[in-house]
């Protein structure tokens, strides 16, 4: 069955996003935020924020589901490479997010792939 | 240089005079200031700003101290001040909020205090229409 942001990262507003998040450095900035006590999206405010903020008055349907795919997105990066989530909901700085999970600063398990 | 120095400048983002009242939203990055205003405002604002804060939304009931309670403060302030937080990619140490003030006869008070601006907004004009 395809969850709703399995569809969503099908969207063309979901391949930008994707092709965004998903490169060989992000895990990197990712596991460095979480190392410092911020959820791993913190990292991504500058980037996303030009993308992102305009939907917030035009279309906050779409602005909730896009944040809701980047927690979702950022969350499987994170499991891939074996961190797993120490507190499910905190603030996140950047006025972009309201909340995210925490991850742990180091990988946990060794489930993870290793890539992305 | 003193920190407090380097922040921004405090702006205006909403005026309005009606007779001898005037309401204002103002944007501080003073997070001292922020919690005097957020020590002194009324219960009201406590209830919209725990409102804007959507704090029933992002906790488990068990998880948020009782309103009445003496860690209530304090777990709301630590909200407000999280969510004021700006990009740490940016700056690690910058926070921004919103101040509703309302001068009257030479005497000014601040009454409400968010982390956005939406709500400050919408605090003012409530403010201005007489519902607060």
């Amino acid at each position: 069955m395809t969850s709703r942001f399995e569809s969503f990262g099908h969207t063309t507003l979901g391949q930008e996003l994707t092709h965004i998040i998903d490169t060989p450095d992000r895990y990197v900035e990712f596991r460095a935020f979480s190392r410092e006590g911020f959820p791993a999206v913190a990292a991504l405010v500058s980037q996303l924020s030009p993308i992102l903020e305009p939907l917030r008055e035009s279309d906050p349907a779409e602005f909730d589901s896009a944040k809701q795919f980047v927690g979702y997105f950022t969350g499987l990066i994170m499991r891939r490479h074996g961190h797993s989530i120490i507190k499910k909901s905190v603030r996140v700085p950047g006025k972009l997010f309201t909340v995210a999970a925490l991850w742990s600063p180091e990988p946990t398990s060794s489930t993870g792939d290793g890539g992305i | 240089m003193h920190p407090e120095d380097a922040l921004p400048q405090q702006e205006t983002f909403f005026e309005h005079v009606a007779g001898n009242r005037r309401v204002e939203v103002i944007k501080t990055y003073d997070r001292s200031y922020a919690r005097e205003v957020f020590g002194a405002i009324g219960e009201e604002a406590t209830k919209a700003l725990a409102a804007a804060l959507d704090i029933e939304g992002n906790y488990d009931p068990g998880d948020i101290p009782d309103p009445g309670g003496a860690e209530y403060e304090d777990f709301l302030w630590r909200e407000l001040s999280d969510a004021a937080r700006e990009d740490v990619r940016q700056s690690p140490v910058l926070y921004s909020f919103f101040v509703v003030t309302e001068s009257r006869e030479g005497k000014s008070e601040d009454l409400y205090i968010a982390p956005d601006w939406p709500s400050a907004e919408a605090f003012a004009r409530h403010r201005l229409a007489g519902g607060i």
